[in-house]
This record gives structure tokens, C-alpha cells and sequence, in this order.
């Protein structure tokens, strides 16, 4: 097959430099520029690691640099030997970002139940992170981090676009929904709350013995265990703006438990609606218990209601700290996650991030797009919306999806599947009295897909590890690819490339991505080296099991083959090549307003 | 009632009732077990150089947990939890024992700097 004739190429060079604002000439330099070969391996995971030493205070270690991991090629769904010769042959349908779980928390929100760890670490470990005040600084990290990784390791393609598969916001805080959009789109976010000059949270208070207070981390097991002493950490945290350099390419976005219910497993209280946004914050387990989660919303009276809110914001109850109340902490309703991504910069777009006008007006909460005109992203939405973290697929979904992979069947369209739980999370069937709706599980949700050999890949996220899953039957399947958070060690997300080997076969090509900071902290206070502090404490929370979570060397940096569901060669290499031509001139776009 | 809400109605003097409806939906999120034990599975046919066809697929809980895969030669791959909470595994090919030991032992030496 052939590309575009110079011609073509030049009328291409010629609108695109229109539509992005830059001269032809500049554009079509960069252009050639971008097409030199890449040096596969150089970079990121596949040059180096980050693990954990076995140096340290007491208990805690510092990381250290391990070696780079090569991709592993996994035959499970193609059955057989690849073809060698793939490796010259192969070619780059879509190069894409796969982000998840970041978790961006407003620490000094009195909408928090960090004090449940005190109950039950292991149980209530998500309610409390001593990395909690650092989550903006990660995620603008990582966004870094997708930005350095613009071009393929593999192919040299462009980046074309990213999806977020849920859990953005870590506590329902709109603050939290408000710094996770803007971190991806590269508008600058000071990550604080309340008073402006003082961090008024739990890990400033002495009264907060059981939680890892950096300025005197002593007296408690955060102490005991040997985490440090930072004096300067929290106003490092919250005094600073971060300048996110912001996603380089169009990202879509899901929802995740945390986006749809409290901590991503209670419902939302009128207590807590109050709380969130009032002038005191919990700091003992009674207070937190007996308040926050007193989950009787659906039950008390208005006047009861009434009664409770006075009771707190009057601190007539112990247990509570004055803070400075602040309305802009008011938990988002479940509708509200989808209009904030209507509140976005139009670059790197798209506007609604994956939701439409149709999904405000109806309230559905999944949608459809072709990222490139050859594939199709399905996003869903597999949260319980009554209780518990884990998911299923709801009936309405689940007929609308079958309707769709028939289409996308016909019209020889690869098929992406985007949710926020995975096939070892997918057993809710949690349900209000009255309600009767099926509600799908793993293995129907499984069989569904494998009906339609369009689908080449599910791409999830939910339980924080590194996780590759294979699904066939009949010499047919798909790949399941759970990513990482941005919360929990090791603190990775990852890149997913599919590839037309032009044999029959495809490879889903899976890069993991360490955040852009250094492995060693510095004090300086900026952003990346306190994000590279954050990543440092998440890998001693021991009762995250922090080591489990970077997965094996068969779920991180892999070469994941399957038969082709169709003759590739319909996609012609003129078409590919526009492609990468329209995602370069994003790419160069993106760059040439960074300033890069 | 759960046991996180028994727990936190031993550690607080007094704590309403009403609490517990909200603690109530605490669950964890499932997989973890399963997880553990399929990474250490990984981890030990990889540090052995095993060529897999298909990587083991665990299912069950506890001491029922086991793993079947495929080598590229077609031996059979198994991974077996020992232990009634799943913290030990054995792991062979055909009938050869690769690995027989703590589960947690592996996570750690795959992720620690310099570990043997």
C-alpha cells in the first residue's frame, strides 16, 4: 500500500497549518522532524524503574532506580507464535494515554473521614493517605509524564488521545472535580482550600496523634513506623500553584465509584452536604462516626436535619476543629461530574470530555466516540450508585452497548471498552427496596464482548494495580488492561498503542508510565519533587500493601497479540498517514504553546 | 452490622446506632486475594525464564485458590495457594515444583532494589 502523494502531503501540511495557527513552513520542518526514528527503549519504564530500597528509618524506605523492563510479548488470546518478521512490518493505528484513579483530594476539607482509620487501618486505609495533601502535584506529574511520552516508544506515532477511566475526584468535593479537570488541561491550580496561609487539617493538628503529621510525626504509628519529619511539607503542598503543563491530546473521561458515591461507597448525607462546606472538621473517630456517616438522610426529619447542622457548625459537639468554612467545597451531585467537563479550556478538548448535550439532557452517563476513523471507544458507566465500591453493568447499558458492538461490527470499527471496574470487580448488585433492574456481572459483561471480535481491548482501572487479563474463546478474544493510581504506590498509569503487524494479527502495546519527578525528593518545593515525596510515602503505607500493586512482569510493559477481527488492510496507508499527520500537527500545536 | 461498624462501636464511648447504616456498605474491593497470588505466580514463572503460552488464570478463594496456564510447549502450569489465606503458593510446570513459599516474599523481592 502506499501513502500520500507529495501532493496530498503538501495540501494536508497546508490546512493544518490553517486550523492550528501555525505557518506552513514551521509546520511542515516539525513535521519532518517528528517523523526521525525513535530510539525504542530509551525511556520511561523501559530504561529504568522505581523500586523500593532496603535503606531507611525503622521501618521506612526510601526508593531506588531498577532496571528497565522490556515488553513481554503474551500469546494467551492469539494461541500461537507471533510472526518475527512483525517487527519491521508494523504499523500504528491508534497511540493512546491511559490514565485512572488519580484521586485528587482536598485534604483540609471537613467533607473527609480521614479519623475511620483509627477503627480499622486496613478496612478504612482509602479514607486517609499520608501522601493525601500531595495529589495535585501527582497528577500534574503524570500529566507531565503522558506529555514527554507524546510519541510512541514503539512506532514513532503521535500521541492521538487519553482516557480517564475513573475515580478523578477522590471525596465528591467540587473543588476536587475542579482541580482534576483543570490539571489536565493545563490550567494552573493553587491546591488549597479555606484559609489561604494555613493548612488547617488533620496532619497539622496535634490532637491527631493516629495520623502521620509531618511536621512531628511522633507519638503515633506513622512515627513509630519511621516516616519522616518535614516541617515545611504542608505549606509546601498548599502554598504553591501548580503549572500542569496539561495533556497533550483530546481526553475522554468515565466515572468511577469515587465520582458517584462518598469514599466510592456511601451515599451522600445532608450531614455531610453541611459538614463539607461548613467551619469545622473531625479530627477524632466518635466525631467522625457520629456525624459524617450518620447516614439517615433518607430518614430524619427536615427538622432533624436542621438540628444536626446547627449542632456541628456550632461546635457544640467535641471532636471538631474550627476551620475556615469554604462554599467552593460543596459536594458535586451525580449529574454535576458530568457538566464540569463541560467547563473545560477547547484545547486539548474535546469539550465534555466524552459526555454530549445528550447525556446532560437524558441523565445516561456513557457515550460513544471514533478517537481516529477507525476505531470506537465505548465509555461506561459500571458504578453502584446505592452502596459498595465495586460495579456492575446496569440492563440499560448493557442493551445499549449490544446495539452498538452490532454496528460497530458492521462497519469494521475496532472497539475500545472504557470503564471504571474491572472483571475482578464487577459483583454489585447492590439496589435500592423496589428497584428490580438486571444488573450484569463479569461474566456475562465478559461474554458479551467476546461475541464481537471488534473488540480488541477493555481498559479499566478500580483496584490500583498494574493488571493484564486475557479473555477468548474459540481463537478469538480480547485484552483487559487495568491500570494503576495516581494515590497508591507505585503511582503509575500507562500508554496503550494498537499496532497493525499486516500479518492477521494485532498487538496492543502497554508502556507504563512513572510520574515525571525525580525518584529521590529534593526540598525545593516544587511541584515534581514534592510529587516524587508523595510517591515516596505511598510506597510505606503499609496497609495500602503498596509492593502488590506494580502487578507482574506480565501486567506492565507487554506486547499483547490477537488475531486480526477483520482485513486490515482496508485501512490504507494514506489514510494512516493523514492520521498521524492531523494528531502531529496537534502534538506541534501543543508544543509550540508550551513553549517546548 | 459489619465488623468495621463492631469496631468502631468498641473503640467510641458512645456512638449512635444510626452510623452503622452508612458503615454498613463498607466492603473491600474484591480481587485483592486472587491478585496477590496470581502476581506471585507471574513473578516466579518469569524469574524462571518460562515461556508462556497462556499465563495462568486463578480462580476460588483461600486455600481453594489455583491457577492453570499453558508453556509454549504445552506443559501444564499450575499455581496452587497452600494456606487457608492464601499467603503461600506452589508453582509448577508439569509436575517440576518451581517455587513453594510465601507469596508475599515474591511481590517483595520483585520490587525491592538489588534483591536476589
Amino acid at each position: 500500500m502506499t501513502g500520500l502523494s507529495r501532493r496530498q502531503f503538501v495540501a494536508r501540511v497546508g490546512t493544518l497549518a490553517a486550523v492550528w495557527g501555525i505557518a506552513p513552513h514551521v509546520l511542515g520542518q516539525a513535521l519532518a522532524a517528528h517523523a526521525q526514528p525513535v530510539n525504542v527503549g530509551a525511556t520511561g519504564t523501559l530504561a529504568q524503574t522505581i523500586l523500593r530500597s532496603s535503606t531507611g528509618p525503622g521501618k521506612y524506605r526510601v526508593l531506588g532506580a531498577g532496571p528497565g523492563e522490556p515488553y513481554v510479548a503474551r500469546l494467551d488470546v492469539l494461541g500461537r507464535a507471533p510472526n518475527p518478521s512483525r517487527v519491521q512490518s508494523r504499523r500504528s493505528l491508534l497511540y493512546l494515554g491511559h490514565l485512572s484513579d488519580m484521586h485528587v483530594i482536598d485534604a483540609q476539607s471537613p467533607g473527609r473521614i480521614e479519623p475511620m482509620i483509627v477503627s480499622d487501618h486496613a478496612a478504612w486505609g482509602s479514607a486517609f493517605h499520608p501522601q493525601d495533601p500531595l495529589t495535585v502535584h501527582v497528577t500534574a506529574a503524570m500529566v507531565k509524564a503522558f506529555a514527554d511520552a507524546r510519541i510512541s516508544p514503539v512506532t514513532g506515532a503521535p500521541m492521538g488521545a487519553a482516557v480517564v477511566t475513573g475515580d478523578s475526584a477522590d471525596m465528591h468535593s467540587h473543588l476536587e472535580l475542579r482541580w482534576y479537570i483543570d490539571v489536565l488541561d493545563g490550567v494552573p491550580v493553587r491546591p488549597t482550600s479555606g484559609s489561604a496561609d494555613v493548612f488547617e487539617g488533620v496532619q497539622a493538628w496535634p490532637e491527631a496523634q493516629w495520623a502521620y503529621r509531618p511536621g512531628d510525626p511522633s507519638g503515633g504509628s506513622f512515627g513509630d513506623y519511621g516516616f519522616p519529619t518535614l516541617p515545611d511539607l504542608l505549606t509546601q503542598a498548599m502554598s504553591g500553584t501548580v503549572e500542569s503543563v496539561g495533556l497533550p491530546v483530546p481526553w475522554y473521561s468515565v466515572y468511577g465509584n469515587h465520582d458517584t458515591l462518598l469514599l466510592g461507597t456511601f451515599d451522600l448525607s445532608s450531614q455531610l452536604h453541611a459538614l463539607a462546606v461548613g467551619g469545622r472538621k473531625a479530627y477524632t473517630l466518635e466525631a467522625t462516626a457520629t456525624s459524617a456517616l450518620a447516614g439517615y438522610a433518607s430518614t430524619a426529619s427536615p427538622l432533624q436535619r436542621m438540628v444536626d447542622a446547627l449542632g456541628v457548625g456550632s461546635g457544640a459537639r467535641p471532636g471538631f476543629r474550627a476551620v475556615s468554612a469554604d462554599p467552593a467545597r460543596y459536594l458535586f451531585e451525580q449529574r454535576e461530574f458530568m457538566q464540569e467537563h463541560f467547563e473545560t479550556t477547547p484545547t486539548p478538548g474535546p469539550i465534555g470530555h466524552g459526555f454530549t448535550q445528550h447525556n446532560l439532557d437524558s441523565g445516561e452517563t456513557w457515550w460513544a466516540a471514533d478517537p481516529t476513523p477507525n476505531i470506537r471507544t465505548f465509555g461506561l458507566d459500571t458504578c453502584n450508585a446505592v452502596a459498595g465500591p465495586d460495579g456492575a453493568v446496569p440492563k440499560n447499558q448493557f442493551d445499549w452497548l449490544t446495539q452498538q458492538l452490532e454496528k460497530a461490527q458492521a462497519e469494521s470499527k475496532l472497539v475500545l471498552i472504557y470503564t471504571h471496574h474491572n472483571s475482578l470487580t464487577l459483583e454489585n448488585r447492590a439496589q435500592r427496596p423496589g428497584e428490580s433492574g438486571k444488573l450484569y456481572g463479569a461474566d456475562e459483561f465478559i461474554d458479551l464482548l467476546l461475541k464481537y471480535p471488534v473488540v480488541i481491548g477493555w481498559l479499566n482501572g478500580h483496584t490500583h494495580q498494574n493488571q493484564i487479563l486475557a479473555h477468548s474463546s474459540g481463537g478469538r478474544g480480547f485484552w483487559e488492561i487495568t491500570t494503576a493510581s495516581c494515590i497508591d504506590f507505585p503511582q503509575q498509569q500507562q500508554v496503550v498503542e494498537i499496532v497493525d503487524n499486516r500479518d492477521g494479527t494485532l498487538s496492543l502495546f502497554t508502556t507504563v508510565l512513572d510520574h515525571a519527578s525525580p525518584i529521590t525528593p529534593g526540598n525545593s518545593g516544587s511541584y515534581l519533587d514534592l510529587a516524587s515525596r508523595s510517591r515516596e510515602l505511598a510506597a510505606n503505607d503499609w496497609a495500602e500493601n503498596p509492593l502488590m500493586r506494580r502487578g507482574s512482569r506480565l501486567d506492565r510493559n507487554t506486547e499483547l497479540l490477537l488475531p486480526a477481527p477483520f482485513d486490515l488492510s482496508a485501512i490504507t496507508d494514506a489514510a494512516l498517514e493523514q492520521q498521524h499527520l492531523d494528531e502531529h500537527a496537534r502534538l506541534i500545536a501543543d508544543e509550540t504553546r508550551q513553549g517546548r | 452490622m459489619n465488623g468495621v461498624c463492631r469496631k468502631t462501636l468498641l473503640v467510641a464511648a458512645v456512638v449512635a446506632c444510626a452510623g452503622c447504616s452508612q458503615t454498613a456498605a463498607l466492603a473491600p474491593v474484591g480481587g485483592a486475594e486472587l491478585g496477590d497470588l496470581r502476581y506471585a505466580v507471574n513473578d516466579v514463572l518469569f524469574e524462571k525464564g518460562i515461556e508462556i503460552l497462556v499465563a495462568p488464570v486463578c480462580s476460588g478463594t483461600g486455600a481453594d485458590i489455583e491457577c492453570a496456564g499453558e508453556t509454549t510447549d504445552n506443559e501444564a502450569i499450575t499455581g496452587s495457594a497452600t494456606s487457608d489465606d492464601a499467603s503461600t503458593v506452589e508453582v509448577k510446570v508439569g509436575t517440576e515444583v518451581l517455587y513453594s513459599g510465601s507469596v508475599q516474599d515474591v511481590l517483595d523481592r520483585n520490587s525491592t532494589v538489588g534483591a536476589p
